[in-house]
Protein backbone atom coordinates (compact mmCIF):
# COMPACT_ATOMS: atom_id res chain seq x y z
CA UNK A 1 0.00 0.00 0.00
CA UNK A 2 2.59 2.15 0.54
CA UNK A 3 4.03 1.97 -2.87
CA UNK A 4 0.84 2.97 -4.35
CA UNK A 5 0.99 5.95 -2.18
CA UNK A 6 4.47 6.92 -3.22
CA UNK A 7 3.89 6.30 -6.73
CA UNK A 8 0.51 8.20 -6.13
CA UNK A 9 -2.07 5.29 -7.02
CA UNK A 10 -5.46 7.37 -6.89
CA UNK A 11 -8.74 5.10 -8.13
CA UNK A 12 -10.30 8.37 -8.99
CA UNK A 13 -7.60 9.61 -11.18
CA UNK A 14 -7.35 6.00 -12.26
CA UNK A 15 -11.57 6.20 -13.51
CA UNK A 16 -11.11 9.92 -14.81
CA UNK A 17 -8.18 8.54 -16.92
CA UNK A 18 -10.70 5.27 -18.15
CA UNK A 19 -13.47 7.46 -18.88
CA UNK A 20 -10.99 10.50 -20.75
CA UNK A 21 -10.18 7.54 -22.95
CA UNK A 22 -13.67 6.11 -23.30
CA UNK A 23 -14.56 9.70 -24.89
CA UNK A 24 -11.39 9.75 -27.25
CA UNK A 25 -12.62 6.18 -28.54
CA UNK A 26 -15.98 7.28 -29.03
CA UNK A 27 -15.21 10.63 -30.64
CA UNK A 28 -12.65 9.36 -32.94
CA UNK A 29 -14.71 6.16 -33.46
CA UNK A 30 -17.75 8.61 -34.59
CA UNK A 31 -16.05 11.58 -36.36
CA UNK A 32 -12.81 9.79 -37.69
CA UNK A 33 -12.80 6.15 -37.83
CA UNK A 34 -15.75 5.09 -39.22
CA UNK A 35 -16.62 7.89 -41.94
CA UNK A 36 -13.70 7.74 -43.25
CA UNK A 37 -13.42 4.09 -43.61
CA UNK A 38 -16.52 3.73 -44.92
CA UNK A 39 -15.35 6.58 -47.64
CA UNK A 40 -12.10 4.51 -48.20
CA UNK A 41 -14.28 1.13 -48.45
CA UNK A 42 -16.68 2.95 -50.53
CA UNK A 43 -14.16 4.21 -52.66
CA UNK A 44 -12.65 0.83 -52.90
CA UNK A 45 -15.61 -0.59 -53.71
CA UNK A 46 -16.33 1.82 -56.89
CA UNK A 47 -12.52 1.42 -58.10
CA UNK A 48 -13.29 -2.54 -57.85
CA UNK A 49 -16.20 -1.88 -59.78
CA UNK A 50 -14.85 0.43 -62.11
CA UNK A 51 -11.75 -1.79 -62.72
CA UNK A 52 -14.68 -4.87 -63.32
CA UNK A 53 -16.82 -2.66 -65.70
CA UNK A 54 -13.43 -1.66 -67.65
CA UNK A 55 -12.22 -5.17 -68.10
CA UNK A 56 -16.01 -5.79 -69.03
CA UNK A 57 -16.27 -2.64 -71.51
CA UNK A 58 -12.55 -4.39 -72.68
CA UNK A 59 -13.63 -7.39 -73.30
CA UNK A 60 -17.13 -6.27 -75.17
CA UNK A 61 -15.07 -4.31 -76.87
CA UNK A 62 -12.37 -6.80 -78.32
CA UNK A 63 -16.02 -9.32 -78.80
CA UNK A 64 -17.13 -6.13 -81.07
CA UNK A 65 -14.12 -5.77 -82.96
CA UNK A 66 -14.05 -9.81 -83.68
CA UNK A 67 -18.29 -9.28 -84.88
CA UNK A 68 -16.97 -6.40 -86.76
CA UNK A 69 -14.78 -7.98 -88.67
CA UNK A 70 -16.73 -10.89 -89.34
CA UNK A 71 -18.77 -8.76 -90.12
CA UNK A 72 -17.53 -6.93 -92.53
CA UNK A 73 -15.75 -10.19 -93.98
CA UNK A 74 -19.26 -11.27 -94.53
CA UNK A 75 -20.46 -8.01 -95.87
CA UNK A 76 -17.12 -8.37 -98.31
CA UNK A 77 -18.54 -11.19 -99.57
CA UNK A 78 -22.01 -10.65 -99.79
CA UNK A 79 -21.11 -7.43 -101.73
CA UNK A 80 -18.90 -9.40 -104.17
CA UNK A 81 -21.60 -11.76 -104.41
CA UNK A 82 -24.11 -8.88 -105.26
CA UNK A 83 -21.81 -7.39 -107.58
CA UNK A 84 -20.76 -10.45 -109.79
CA UNK A 85 -25.15 -10.83 -109.91
CA UNK A 86 -25.23 -7.47 -110.51
CA UNK A 87 -22.76 -7.86 -113.30
CA UNK A 88 -24.10 -10.55 -114.87
CA UNK A 89 -27.46 -9.25 -114.47
CA UNK A 90 -26.16 -6.11 -116.66
CA UNK A 91 -24.82 -8.10 -118.95
CA UNK A 92 -27.37 -9.87 -119.57
CA UNK A 93 -29.87 -7.11 -119.69
CA UNK A 94 -27.40 -5.91 -122.38
CA UNK A 95 -27.73 -8.30 -124.44
CA UNK A 96 -31.18 -8.40 -124.37
CA UNK A 97 -32.09 -4.95 -125.05
CA UNK A 98 -29.09 -4.81 -127.87
CA UNK A 99 -31.34 -8.13 -129.53
CA UNK A 100 -34.48 -5.93 -128.97
CA UNK A 101 -32.49 -3.26 -130.67
CA UNK A 102 -31.21 -5.04 -133.39
CA UNK A 103 -34.83 -6.68 -134.01
CA UNK A 104 -36.25 -3.30 -134.08
CA UNK A 105 -34.03 -1.76 -136.54
CA UNK A 106 -34.20 -4.71 -138.60
CA UNK A 107 -37.92 -4.39 -138.51
CA UNK A 108 -37.55 -0.74 -139.55
CA UNK A 109 -35.16 -1.25 -142.30
CA UNK A 110 -37.61 -3.78 -143.14
CA UNK A 111 -40.61 -2.17 -143.29
CA UNK A 112 -38.38 1.15 -144.80
CA UNK A 113 -37.42 -0.79 -147.51
CA UNK A 114 -40.90 -1.64 -148.41
CA UNK A 115 -41.99 1.84 -148.12
CA UNK A 116 -39.05 2.73 -150.23
CA UNK A 117 -39.82 -0.27 -152.90
CA UNK A 118 -43.88 1.19 -153.17
CA UNK A 119 -42.94 4.66 -153.33
CA UNK A 120 -40.56 3.82 -156.51
CA UNK A 121 -42.73 1.85 -157.58
CA UNK A 122 -45.97 4.70 -157.19
CA UNK A 123 -43.59 7.45 -158.54
CA UNK A 124 -42.24 5.12 -161.25
CA UNK A 125 -46.13 4.67 -162.14
CA UNK A 126 -46.52 8.07 -161.78
CA UNK A 127 -43.45 9.46 -164.03
CA UNK A 128 -44.48 6.59 -166.85
CA UNK A 129 -48.39 8.17 -166.85
CA UNK A 130 -46.96 11.78 -166.31
CA UNK A 131 -44.88 10.96 -169.71
CA UNK A 132 -46.82 9.03 -171.52
CA UNK A 133 -49.32 12.36 -171.70
CA UNK A 134 -46.13 14.92 -172.37
CA UNK A 135 -45.45 12.60 -175.05
CA UNK A 136 -48.79 12.02 -176.28
CA UNK A 137 -49.70 16.18 -176.27
CA UNK A 138 -46.05 16.50 -177.88
CA UNK A 139 -46.84 14.40 -180.54
CA UNK A 140 -50.07 15.82 -180.80
CA UNK A 141 -48.78 19.11 -181.47
CA UNK A 142 -46.13 18.24 -183.59
CA UNK A 143 -48.59 16.08 -185.64
CA UNK A 144 -51.37 18.82 -186.19
CA UNK A 145 -48.93 20.90 -188.15
CA UNK A 146 -47.82 17.81 -190.74
CA UNK A 147 -50.28 15.23 -190.34
CA UNK A 148 -54.13 14.76 -191.41
CA UNK A 149 -56.56 14.31 -188.72
CA UNK A 150 -56.94 10.81 -189.46
CA UNK A 151 -53.18 9.64 -189.74
CA UNK A 152 -52.71 11.38 -186.39
CA UNK A 153 -55.37 8.96 -184.90
CA UNK A 154 -53.64 6.16 -186.31
CA UNK A 155 -50.13 7.38 -185.49
CA UNK A 156 -50.91 7.97 -181.73
CA UNK A 157 -52.99 4.90 -181.53
CA UNK A 158 -50.07 3.24 -182.50
CA UNK A 159 -47.53 4.90 -180.63
CA UNK A 160 -49.94 4.55 -177.34
CA UNK A 161 -49.67 0.57 -178.18
CA UNK A 162 -46.21 0.53 -178.36
CA UNK A 163 -45.44 3.18 -175.50
CA UNK A 164 -45.24 0.93 -172.38
CA UNK A 165 -42.95 -1.71 -173.81
CA UNK A 166 -40.81 1.35 -175.03
CA UNK A 167 -40.59 2.83 -171.19
CA UNK A 168 -39.95 -0.20 -169.61
CA UNK B 1 24.85 25.31 -6.08
CA UNK B 2 21.17 24.91 -6.53
CA UNK B 3 19.98 21.68 -6.57
CA UNK B 4 18.47 19.79 -8.99
CA UNK B 5 14.81 19.96 -8.61
CA UNK B 6 13.95 16.44 -10.08
CA UNK B 7 9.75 15.27 -10.65
CA UNK B 8 8.23 13.06 -8.23
CA UNK B 9 6.75 9.66 -8.80
CA UNK B 10 3.19 11.02 -8.54
CA UNK B 11 1.46 13.15 -10.16
CA UNK B 12 0.82 17.06 -8.17
CA UNK B 13 -3.01 18.49 -7.33
CA UNK B 14 -3.35 21.26 -8.75
CA UNK B 15 -7.11 21.84 -7.73
CA UNK B 16 -9.80 20.49 -6.51
CA UNK B 17 -13.50 20.07 -7.84
CA UNK B 18 -15.27 19.00 -4.58
CA UNK B 19 -13.19 16.20 -3.60
CA UNK B 20 -12.07 14.79 -6.79
CA UNK B 21 -8.46 15.69 -7.20
CA UNK B 22 -6.91 17.75 -10.04
CA UNK B 23 -3.68 16.75 -11.09
CA UNK B 24 -1.50 18.42 -13.36
CA UNK B 25 -1.05 15.09 -15.70
CA UNK B 26 -5.27 14.87 -15.72
CA UNK B 27 -4.73 18.58 -17.20
CA UNK B 28 -2.22 17.27 -19.55
CA UNK B 29 -4.54 14.65 -20.51
CA UNK B 30 -7.64 17.09 -20.88
CA UNK B 31 -5.37 19.36 -23.45
CA UNK B 32 -4.14 16.57 -25.22
CA UNK B 33 -8.08 15.20 -25.74
CA UNK B 34 -9.03 18.50 -26.64
CA UNK B 35 -6.37 18.58 -29.59
CA UNK B 36 -7.49 15.39 -30.58
CA UNK B 37 -10.81 16.70 -30.85
CA UNK B 38 -10.07 19.66 -32.65
CA UNK B 39 -8.24 17.52 -35.44
CA UNK B 40 -11.75 15.13 -35.04
CA UNK B 41 -13.80 18.29 -35.75
CA UNK B 42 -11.75 19.61 -38.66
CA UNK B 43 -12.06 15.64 -40.23
CA UNK B 44 -15.57 16.01 -39.54
CA UNK B 45 -15.86 19.37 -41.32
CA UNK B 46 -14.53 18.20 -44.68
CA UNK B 47 -17.56 16.09 -44.79
CA UNK B 48 -15.78 12.81 -45.97
CA UNK B 49 -16.31 13.79 -49.87
CA UNK B 50 -15.42 11.57 -52.58
CA UNK B 51 -13.09 13.42 -54.11
CA UNK B 52 -10.79 14.26 -51.35
CA UNK B 53 -9.72 17.54 -50.39
CA UNK B 54 -5.57 17.54 -48.94
CA UNK B 55 -6.49 17.81 -45.16
CA UNK B 56 -8.68 14.72 -45.64
CA UNK B 57 -6.40 13.29 -47.90
CA UNK B 58 -3.61 13.70 -45.00
CA UNK B 59 -6.31 11.83 -42.57
CA UNK B 60 -7.15 9.06 -45.15
CA UNK B 61 -3.65 8.18 -44.95
CA UNK B 62 -2.96 7.78 -41.53
CA UNK B 63 -6.77 6.19 -40.74
CA UNK B 64 -5.83 3.52 -43.61
CA UNK B 65 -2.40 3.38 -42.79
CA UNK B 66 -3.15 1.90 -39.23
CA UNK B 67 -5.93 0.13 -40.51
CA UNK B 68 -3.47 -2.17 -42.55
CA UNK B 69 -1.07 -2.30 -39.84
CA UNK B 70 -3.38 -3.84 -37.51
CA UNK B 71 -4.43 -6.20 -39.98
CA UNK B 72 -1.08 -7.40 -41.04
CA UNK B 73 -0.82 -8.53 -37.09
CA UNK B 74 -4.28 -9.75 -36.47
CA UNK B 75 -4.39 -11.38 -40.31
CA UNK B 76 -8.44 -10.84 -40.32
CA UNK B 77 -10.10 -7.98 -41.89
CA UNK B 78 -12.80 -8.27 -39.56
CA UNK B 79 -11.16 -9.04 -36.56
CA UNK B 80 -9.04 -5.92 -37.27
CA UNK B 81 -12.39 -4.01 -37.92
CA UNK B 82 -13.39 -4.35 -34.58
CA UNK B 83 -10.58 -3.59 -32.59
CA UNK B 84 -9.25 -0.76 -34.99
CA UNK B 85 -10.36 1.77 -32.86
CA UNK B 86 -9.18 0.44 -29.50
CA UNK B 87 -5.75 0.00 -30.37
CA UNK B 88 -5.97 3.14 -32.73
CA UNK B 89 -6.96 5.42 -29.96
CA UNK B 90 -4.33 3.91 -27.65
CA UNK B 91 -1.62 4.24 -30.25
CA UNK B 92 -2.93 8.23 -31.18
CA UNK B 93 -4.22 8.66 -27.43
CA UNK B 94 -0.59 7.95 -25.89
CA UNK B 95 1.58 9.64 -28.73
CA UNK B 96 -0.11 13.17 -28.53
CA UNK B 97 0.24 13.18 -24.92
CA UNK B 98 3.99 11.84 -25.09
CA UNK B 99 4.97 14.63 -27.65
CA UNK B 100 2.70 17.22 -26.03
CA UNK B 101 5.43 16.59 -22.74
CA UNK B 102 7.67 17.66 -24.62
CA UNK B 103 6.65 21.26 -25.36
CA UNK B 104 7.80 24.03 -23.72
CA UNK B 105 5.84 25.21 -20.88
CA UNK B 106 5.38 21.45 -20.05
CA UNK B 107 7.63 21.08 -16.56
CA UNK B 108 8.46 24.76 -16.42
CA UNK B 109 5.06 26.98 -15.99
CA UNK B 110 4.82 26.95 -11.94
CA UNK B 111 1.69 27.11 -9.72
CA UNK B 112 1.75 27.90 -6.08
CA UNK B 113 -0.26 25.76 -4.22
CA UNK B 114 -1.39 25.37 -0.36
CA UNK B 115 -1.12 21.98 1.05
CA UNK B 116 -1.32 21.13 4.87
CA UNK B 117 -0.57 24.55 5.86
CA UNK B 118 2.87 25.62 3.45
CA UNK B 119 3.05 26.98 0.63
CA UNK B 120 4.49 24.73 -2.91
CA UNK B 121 5.67 25.51 -6.60
CA UNK B 122 4.62 22.92 -8.68
CA UNK B 123 4.23 22.81 -12.35
CA UNK B 124 0.91 23.28 -14.21
CA UNK B 125 1.41 21.07 -16.95
CA UNK B 126 3.09 17.59 -16.67
CA UNK B 127 3.37 14.53 -19.11
CA UNK B 128 1.00 12.50 -19.24
CA UNK B 129 2.47 9.14 -19.02
CA UNK B 130 4.76 10.24 -16.22
CA UNK B 131 1.81 9.14 -14.07
CA UNK B 132 1.11 5.46 -12.79
CA UNK B 133 -2.87 6.59 -12.60
CA UNK B 134 -2.94 7.48 -16.44
CA UNK B 135 -0.70 4.36 -17.80
CA UNK B 136 -2.19 1.80 -15.36
CA UNK B 137 -5.95 3.28 -16.92
CA UNK B 138 -4.44 2.36 -20.02
CA UNK B 139 -2.87 -1.16 -19.08
CA UNK B 140 -6.34 -1.80 -17.21
CA UNK B 141 -8.55 -1.26 -20.60
CA UNK B 142 -6.29 -2.96 -23.03
CA UNK B 143 -6.13 -6.02 -20.58
CA UNK B 144 -10.26 -6.15 -20.05
CA UNK B 145 -10.26 -5.62 -23.81
CA UNK B 146 -7.95 -8.55 -24.69
CA UNK B 147 -10.46 -10.71 -22.69
CA UNK B 148 -13.77 -9.23 -24.07
CA UNK B 149 -12.56 -9.92 -27.70
CA UNK B 150 -11.35 -13.40 -26.85
CA UNK B 151 -14.83 -14.28 -25.07
CA UNK B 152 -16.11 -12.71 -27.92
CA UNK B 153 -14.55 -14.77 -30.46
CA UNK B 154 -14.64 -17.89 -28.83
CA UNK B 155 -16.91 -18.23 -26.34
CA UNK B 156 -16.45 -18.26 -22.59
CA UNK B 157 -16.42 -21.95 -21.68
CA UNK B 158 -13.36 -21.98 -24.43
CA UNK B 159 -11.67 -18.90 -23.11
CA UNK B 160 -11.78 -19.92 -19.38
CA UNK B 161 -10.58 -23.23 -20.40
CA UNK B 162 -6.95 -21.62 -21.26
CA UNK B 163 -6.75 -20.65 -17.33
CA UNK B 164 -8.62 -23.20 -15.70
CA UNK B 165 -7.85 -26.97 -16.32
CA UNK B 166 -9.15 -29.30 -13.81
CA UNK B 167 -5.96 -31.04 -12.08
CA UNK B 168 -6.84 -34.72 -12.38
CA UNK B 169 -6.98 -34.29 -16.06
CA UNK B 170 -3.90 -32.53 -16.97
CA UNK B 171 -1.97 -31.52 -13.86
CA UNK B 172 0.34 -30.04 -16.09
CA UNK B 173 -2.09 -27.81 -17.87
CA UNK B 174 -3.85 -26.95 -14.78
CA UNK B 175 -0.45 -25.39 -13.89
CA UNK B 176 0.10 -23.71 -17.15
CA UNK B 177 -3.32 -22.30 -16.55
CA UNK B 178 -2.47 -20.76 -13.25
CA UNK B 179 0.29 -19.26 -15.27
CA UNK B 180 -2.03 -17.57 -17.81
CA UNK B 181 -3.62 -16.27 -14.78
CA UNK B 182 -0.61 -14.52 -13.37
CA UNK B 183 0.81 -13.46 -17.13
CA UNK B 184 -2.73 -11.89 -17.20
CA UNK B 185 -1.75 -9.74 -14.04
CA UNK B 186 1.89 -9.54 -15.32
CA UNK B 187 1.25 -8.14 -18.45
CA UNK B 188 -0.64 -5.15 -16.31
CA UNK B 189 2.53 -4.52 -14.71
CA UNK B 190 4.35 -4.63 -17.23
CA UNK B 191 2.02 -2.11 -19.68
CA UNK B 192 1.87 0.19 -16.92
CA UNK B 193 6.02 0.24 -15.96
CA UNK B 194 7.63 0.25 -19.67
CA UNK B 195 5.14 3.04 -20.21
CA UNK B 196 5.56 5.30 -17.07
CA UNK B 197 9.13 3.96 -16.53
CA UNK B 198 9.96 5.39 -20.14
CA UNK B 199 8.23 8.85 -19.99
CA UNK B 200 9.27 9.44 -16.44
CA UNK B 201 12.57 8.09 -17.17
CA UNK B 202 12.99 11.17 -19.93
CA UNK B 203 11.34 13.81 -18.12
CA UNK B 204 13.97 13.09 -15.75
CA UNK B 205 17.02 12.90 -17.91
CA UNK B 206 15.76 16.29 -19.81
CA UNK B 207 15.40 17.86 -16.20
CA UNK B 208 19.38 17.09 -15.45
CA UNK B 209 20.23 17.60 -18.32
CA UNK B 210 18.99 21.20 -18.55
CA UNK B 211 20.42 21.58 -15.22
CA UNK B 212 23.66 20.59 -16.44
CA UNK B 213 23.57 21.90 -19.77
CA UNK B 214 21.03 24.42 -20.11
CA UNK B 215 21.25 25.84 -23.68
CA UNK B 216 22.02 23.34 -26.72
CA UNK B 217 22.76 19.99 -25.19
CA UNK B 218 19.37 19.03 -24.27
CA UNK B 219 18.27 19.44 -27.60
CA UNK B 220 19.14 15.77 -28.85
CA UNK B 221 17.55 14.63 -25.47
CA UNK B 222 14.44 16.17 -26.56
CA UNK B 223 14.61 15.03 -29.84
CA UNK B 224 15.08 11.00 -28.64
CA UNK B 225 11.66 11.65 -25.98
CA UNK B 226 10.18 12.30 -29.45
CA UNK B 227 11.37 8.80 -30.21
CA UNK B 228 10.94 7.29 -26.83
CA UNK B 229 7.40 8.49 -27.40
CA UNK B 230 6.85 7.51 -30.63
CA UNK B 231 8.09 3.75 -29.89
CA UNK B 232 6.70 3.55 -26.15
CA UNK B 233 2.85 4.43 -28.08
CA UNK B 234 3.47 1.97 -30.72
CA UNK B 235 4.84 -1.02 -28.51
CA UNK B 236 1.85 -0.47 -26.20
CA UNK B 237 -0.83 -0.67 -28.67
CA UNK B 238 1.11 -3.01 -31.00
CA UNK B 239 1.05 -5.29 -27.84
CA UNK B 240 -2.40 -4.65 -27.22
CA UNK B 241 -3.29 -5.89 -31.10
CA UNK B 242 -0.86 -8.73 -30.35
CA UNK B 243 -2.49 -9.81 -27.00
CA UNK B 244 -6.07 -10.16 -29.26
CA UNK B 245 -4.81 -11.92 -31.85
CA UNK B 246 -3.52 -14.39 -29.53
CA UNK B 247 -6.77 -14.05 -27.01
CA UNK B 248 -9.16 -14.59 -30.38
CA UNK B 249 -6.87 -17.78 -31.31
CA UNK B 250 -7.51 -21.21 -29.98
CA UNK B 251 -5.32 -22.66 -27.37
CA UNK B 252 -3.00 -24.76 -30.03
CA UNK B 253 -2.01 -21.34 -31.81
CA UNK B 254 -1.12 -19.06 -28.51
CA UNK B 255 2.31 -19.79 -27.93
CA UNK B 256 3.49 -17.94 -31.51
CA UNK B 257 1.61 -15.37 -30.08
CA UNK B 258 4.01 -15.31 -26.53
CA UNK B 259 7.19 -15.64 -28.78
CA UNK B 260 5.99 -12.46 -30.49
CA UNK B 261 5.36 -10.49 -26.93
CA UNK B 262 8.29 -10.95 -25.38
CA UNK B 263 10.38 -10.46 -28.24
Amino acid sequence: MELLTQLGINWQLLIAQIVNFGIVVAVLTYLVYKPLLSTIDARRERTRKSVEDAKKIESQKRDMEVFRVEQMKKIDAECGAFLDQAKKDAEATKEQILTLAQKEADRLLTKGEERLAEERSRVFSEVQNDLSTIIVRLTEKILVKEFTPEDQKKWIGDIQKELPSLLR
Amino acid sequence: MAAIEAPTLASEVIAHIGSFEVRNTLLMAWIAMAVLFVVSFLTWRTKYKEIPGRFQTFMEMIVEGFFDFWDSIIDDREQTRKIYPLVTSIFIFLVVANWMGILPGVGSILVRVHTDGHTSMIPLLRSMNADVNMTLAFALMSIIATQVFGIAALGVAPYMGKFLIAPWKDPIGCFVGLLEIVAEFAKIISFTFRLFGNIFAGEVLIVVISFLVPYIAPIPFLGLEIFVGFIQALVFSMLTAVFIKMATMMHGGHEEGHEMAHA
